[in-house]
């Protein structure tokens, strides 16, 4: 079996890359970030799931904090988180379109966001 | 209870270092999210592993640890495994004395070599444990002197404690000792072999407090360039060691019950319950020396994984 590398983000629910996806349309705090993940996805990332996710990506540099609130505080995605969930999602895209092609469906265009 | 409070409690589970720097931003997730109704169980439950899984990578034995965190947990490691080799040592030490007596002069030189290779091996690896912690105790000064002492000072002061406090009750075991017979000494008799079991867990307690404030102040230091080489190359030769010690003492006791079964059977009085060249204590002495060896090879197994990445 290949397994993904240990650099990766892994697949569509994975915590790491729910956040990435959240906070590539802006910067929040982590209840905004659960509210948000819950409506995009569908998904309840629980306080020690995501604050687990949210110290992994810090420690990578993948998010950063921002502002002086020391108890809410708000995260951005780094430049480095953008090229890690670029590289996410063309994997995710790629499985994607394998399952679609057995499937015998076909897929939306997926756009440019590779650039 | 206030709301924050009971968050407070399970934020409590995380790592001190966590704590600090998330620890804030958590509980005012759970404020948020919860209010004032109850957490459900299985968000405990998550919090919980979360927790652990926090305590697991700040050991440096999760599989995504940095390069110098798998050093300073692999050396950990080893040290912890030589603190039981040191009880099962000196659990050995007493169980070796006169032995020499009970064997016949030609069969003597093989287990007398293999007692000298063990009392070598064990002075070498406390030489080596010392150079370890002398290389640390700089980098733990600079750093105590910049961040305060936090946790690590309760943990130094237990530590300071218990060493004194085992000091103490070996100065008071010896002169105890030297005012009854050797047979009463060996357990003989109810209240010495109360007195012994006493400075036994003294010196236990000395030795675990030690080893976990050794963890503490190596926690604090960043491990890099010639200090994680020391570190890594101390605990190699440490791991070295403990082989040593571990074969020296198999081959003592197989030489002594094949030429000196009685000794093996009847040392010790009541302590030996004897009757077997496989006395449990001897047993007990063997099976947590090989424990703590292969624990020191899960060890040696990260610090080898570690340097062979960085190459």
């Amino acid at each position: 079996m290949t397994r993904r590398s240990d650099k990766g983000l892994g697949r569509s629910n994975e915590p790491t890359v729910l956040i990435l996806t959240s906070l590539a349309a802006g910067a929040k705090h982590g209840y905004a970030l659960s509210k948000d993940i819950e409506e995009f996805a569908g998904v309840a990332l629980g306080p020690g799931t995501l604050y687990g996710a949210i110290a992994r990506l810090d420690e990578r540099g993948l998010i950063e904090p921002v502002g002086e609130d020391e108890r809410r505080r708000p995260y951005r995605i780094t430049l480095a988180g953008r090229r890690a969930l670029a590289d996410a999602v063309q994997e995710m895209h790629a499985l994607a379109d394998v399952g679609a092609s057995r499937l015998g469906v076909a897929l939306p265009t997926a756009g440019a966001w590779a650039r | 209870m206030s709301k924050s409070r009971r968050f407070l409690r399970l934020v409590r589970c995380y790592p001190a270092h966590w704590r600090g720097r998330y620890g804030d931003e958590l509980v005012a997730l759970m404020e948020d999210t919860y209010g004032d109704r109850p957490i459900p169980l299985r968000q405990r439950a998550s919090l919980l592993r979360a927790a652990l899984a926090e305590h697991v990578r700040a050991s440096g034995l999760s599989p995504d640890a940095g390069r110098a965190a798998r050093v300073r947990a692999g050396s950990l490691l080893v040290l912890c495994a030589w603190g039981v080799f040191m009880v099962a040592g000196a659990a050995f030490a007493k169980y070796l004395e006169h032995w020499d007596l009970a064997v016949a002069g030609g069969a003597r030189r093989i287990p007398a070599d293999a007692v000298t290779a063990v009392t070598g091996a064990a002075v070498l690896a406390v030489a080596l444990v010392a150079t370890g912690a002398l290389a640390l105790a700089g980098p733990v000064a600079r750093s105590v002197r910049s961040e305060g002492w936090g946790t690590l000072g309760r943990t130094m002061r237990a530590a300071a404690v218990l060493v004194v406090v085992a000091l103490v009750a070996t100065g008071a075991v010896i002169l105890f000792a030297h005012s009854h017979a050797a047979t009463a000494r060996n357990g003989g008799v109810g209240t010495d072999l109360g007195v012994g079991g006493a400075w036994v867990i003294t010196l236990l307690g000395a030795l675990a407090a030690c080893t976990r404030a050794a963890v503490a102040a190596a926690g604090r230091v960043e491990l890099r360039g010639a200090l994680l080489r020391a570190e890594a190359t101390s605990a190699l030769g440490v791991f070295v060691c403990m082989i040593v010690v571990l074969v020296g003492t198999a081959t003592w006791w197989a030489c002594v019950a094949a030429h000196a079964p009685r000794f093996l059977q009847t040392s010790l009085g009541p302590l030996g319950m004897g009757g077997s060249v496989a006395p449990p204590v001897m047993v007990g002495i063997t099976g947590a020396m090989l424990v703590a060896l292969l624990a020191a090879a899960v060890g040696i197994w990260r610090i080898v994984g570690a340097l062979r990445a960085a190459r």
